[in-house]
Order: C-alpha cells, then sequence, then structure tokens
C-alpha cells in the first residue's frame, strides 16, 4: 500500500519542486530579495514558451488522434457488422430461390418420367411403385391426416439460468422418434421435411434442421394412422413433455388435424449408395 | 492563455488531418494519451503551486509519453503487455486524480 500512497501524495512530479528549490538557491546567491518565496512562474521568455506550446499542442493533436482513431475504429466494425448481416440475409433469400427452382425442376422430371412410364403396362406399375417409395422416402409432396406436435421455450427461460425450459436439439429428436415409433409415415419440423439422412442438431443458440436454422415456436407436423395423437401421448416421451410442461412451463401441445400437406425434402443426393442393377 | 490556445490548436490540426496511427503503433496509443494527461494535469498542478518549470514540463511530457509506450511493448514482448497496461493506467490514472483534485482546491478553496 505505502507504494499507491507514495503516489497518491507525491502525485506531482518531483522535479518541479526540484527545478523551484534550484530557482531559490540561485536566487539567494544572487542576493535577491524574493529568495524566501518560491520562484514564480510567468516571467518566462519567449523560447522556453514556445517550447512549451509546442508540446501542448503536441498534447492536443495526440487527443484528437486517439479520439479520431477510436471513433472510426467503431465505425468500421458497425460497417462490417452491417454487411455481414446483410451478406446473410442475401445468400438466404438466394438459397431459397434455388430451392424454388429446385422444387419446379424436380416436379418437371416427375412429370416427364410419369408420362413415360404410362406408356406401358409395366411402365405403370414401376411408377406407381416409384411415387409409393417418394413417399416414405421424403421425395414427393405428401398430405394426409395427422398431429401437429409444437414445442416452444418456457416463457421465463430467455435467462441463461434456465435452461430446463429451453427446448434442445434432443427434445425434437426425442419427440420425432417418439412419433415415428407410434407410426407415423411422415414428418416436417417447421416445414423442413425429414428423411432418414436429415440432421437435427445444435448449433450455437440455433436448432439446424436439414442445417437449415429454426426458430422457436418449433413445429412438428407428421402424418400417420387417426390414433396417431392417442398413441404418441401415451408414450414415455409423450407423458415426460406433458410432465415437463406441468413442472417448467415448456410450450408443448399435440394436435390432430384432419389434413396435413408435408413438402417434399430438400436434399435427396445419395453420394456412395449405388441402386442394385435388375436381373 | 498561451498555453490553453496552443492546447485548441493541437486538437484542431488533429481532427483537421487525423493522422493515420501505424498498426504497430496503435496499441501504444492509448497508453501515450494517458501518460499525456498526466503530464498536462501535473504541469497545471505545478502552475498553480507556483512551481512551474518549462524545462521540466518538456521533458516530462515527452519522458512520459515514451516511458509509457516503452513499458507496455517491453510487456507485449514478454507476454504480460495487457497486465502492464494496466498497471500503468492505474498508476497515472491515481496521479491524475489527486492532481486534478488538488487544482479543485486551488481554484474552489473546497
Amino acid at each position: 500500500m505505502s507504494l499507491l500512497l507514495d503516489v497518491m501524495t507525491n502525485a506531482i512530479d518531483q522535479g518541479y519542486h526540484d527545478a523551484a528549490e534550484r530557482k531559490a538557491e540561485a536566487a539567494a546567491e544572487a542576493g535577491d530579495q524574493a529568495a524566501d518565496r518560491p520562484a514564480r512562474a510567468g516571467r518566462m521568455t519567449l523560447g522556453p514558451l514556445l517550447a512549451v506550446a509546442v508540446v501542448l499542442a503536441l498534447a492536443g493533436a495526440l487527443f484528437a488522434t486517439a479520439a479520431v482513431a477510436t471513433h472510426r475504429g467503431a465505425a468500421a466494425a458497425k460497417r462490417a457488422r452491417n454487411q455481414l448481416v446483410q451478406q446473410i440475409h442475401q445468400r438466404t433469400a438466394d438459397a431459397d430461390a434455388l430451392q424454388r427452382q429446385l422444387d419446379e425442376l424436380q416436379q418437371q422430371v416427375k412429370t416427364a418420367r410419369d408420362s413415360a412410364l404410362s406408356a406401358s403396362g409395366r411402365g405403370s406399375v414401376l411408377s406407381a411403385e416409384v411415387s409409393e417409395l417418394e413417399a416414405v422416402t421424403g421425395g414427393s409432396v405428401v398430405e394426409g391426416p395427422g398431429v401437429e406436435v409444437t414445442l416452444n421455450d418456457a416463457k421465463n427461460a430467455s435467462g441463461s439460468d434456465n435452461s430446463l425450459g429451453t427446448i434442445y436439439d434432443r427434445d425434437l429428436q426425442a419427440v420425432v422418434d417418439a412419433l415415428f415409433a407410434s407410426g407415423a409415415e411422415a414428418i416436417a419440423i417447421n416445414g423442413q421435411r425429414l428423411t432418414t439422412r436429415t440432421a437435427i442438431r445444435e448449433a450455437g443458440d440455433a436448432i439446424l434442421v436439414d442445417y437449415r436454422p429454426l426458430a422457436p415456436p418449433y413445429r412438428i407436423d407428421a402424418i400417420g394412422p387417426s390414433d396417431l395423437g392417442t398413441t404418441f401421448a401415451k408414450t414415455q416421451t409423450g407423458s415426460l413433455y406433458a410432465n415437463w410442461r406441468q413442472v417448467y412451463g415448456l410450450g408443448f401441445t399435440v394436435e390432430p388435424r384432419a389434413a396435413l400437406t408435408l413438402p417434399s425434402a430438400a436434399n435427396q443426393v445419395v453420394h456412395y449408395a449405388q441402386p442394385l442393377e435388375s436381373p | 492563455m498561451i498555453a490553453a490556445i496552443a492546447l485548441a490548436i493541437g486538437v484542431v490540426l488533429g481532427v483537421v488531418f487525423h493522422p493515420t496511427v501505424p498498426v504497430g503503433l496503435q496499441p501504444y496509443l492509448p497508453i501515450a494519451v494517458v501518460a499525456a494527461l498526466d503530464a498536462v494535469f501535473g504541469a497545471l498542478r505545478a502552475l498553480l503551486d507556483g512551481v512551474f518549470d518549462d524545462k521540466v514540463f518538456v521533458v516530462s511530457f515527452i519522458a512520459n509519453v515514451l516511458v509509457a509506450a516503452l513499458i507496455v511493448f517491453l510487456g507485449d514482448q514478454l507476454g504480460v503487455g495487457s497486465q502492464l497496461s494496466t498497471g500503468v493506467v492505474v498508476v497515472l490514472g491515481i496521479r491524475i486524480f489527486s492532481n486534478t483534485a488538488a487544482i479543485r482546491r486551488h481554484l474552489f478553496r473546497a
């Protein structure tokens, strides 16, 4: 502490006192009457005055430069951030446009294939088989009765300490698994159709389904038998989430729907597996 | 009076020309600013105490700025740059604070 005390009590530069003492001694030697009082400033000649003025101007320039540099740095950071946000919006819009184009082209391919196959009897059998497989694998738009399950963060979950009321990727995974186990044939989360290769995972604070970030509330549409809702509610997962809705205020509803339409999956490319040549 | 005018001229020059600080020197700018503030407030207090000396002011200003930057540079080379900057800011901050307190006592007698 003595170091800090020293800094506080001797805040003024020691050099000023030394210089004042030297001046006083010089004055005393010269027999000046002013020897007993400190030398007063203000009798400076032009040279030293200029030096002080130059140094003070330097200090002013230093302060101004620092202030300008700081503000310019903040402005540059803000500009860069805005540019990034703009890029994100732009790229998302581009991806959406490409997805629409893909949907259109897939529809064209389907139409062309169907018309080519319908020419022969064997072709129409194949055509029926293909559309059945597409419905199962997520390759085509499907409709039918089912349930709509919504999951949402608890109302007071925004605080970082309440992770119990927050929906994570594993919650969506559990509900989807339970729905499939209850007999669901096709499932989509917030309009993203699930296939056998769709990943439900977490990146940062966002849940990604098929690598697209989703925002709560999460709406899980499942097409299946008429008793899908009751079967799902009876599963371990269904009763667990109903319990957590009561305990943690989690948003969780299961509603039967007479008619649901699920889009086709975006990503259907198979890289490694190859179909067996028919004998 | 002349001192205040010189300071104002410096600020205006800095704002008008806003010289770009080389990237290598940028980390030392804040420390240099704190050291310069300390020297200027110290000089103002010395003036009010009646012990101001032009030579001491010029030498202490330039030396303070250079030494503060040098300490931080040395710290950067040894991996304790941010800690040493904090130390420099604390010590100079205390000095600035007690000097402004002394100036306040001179001006307002309170």
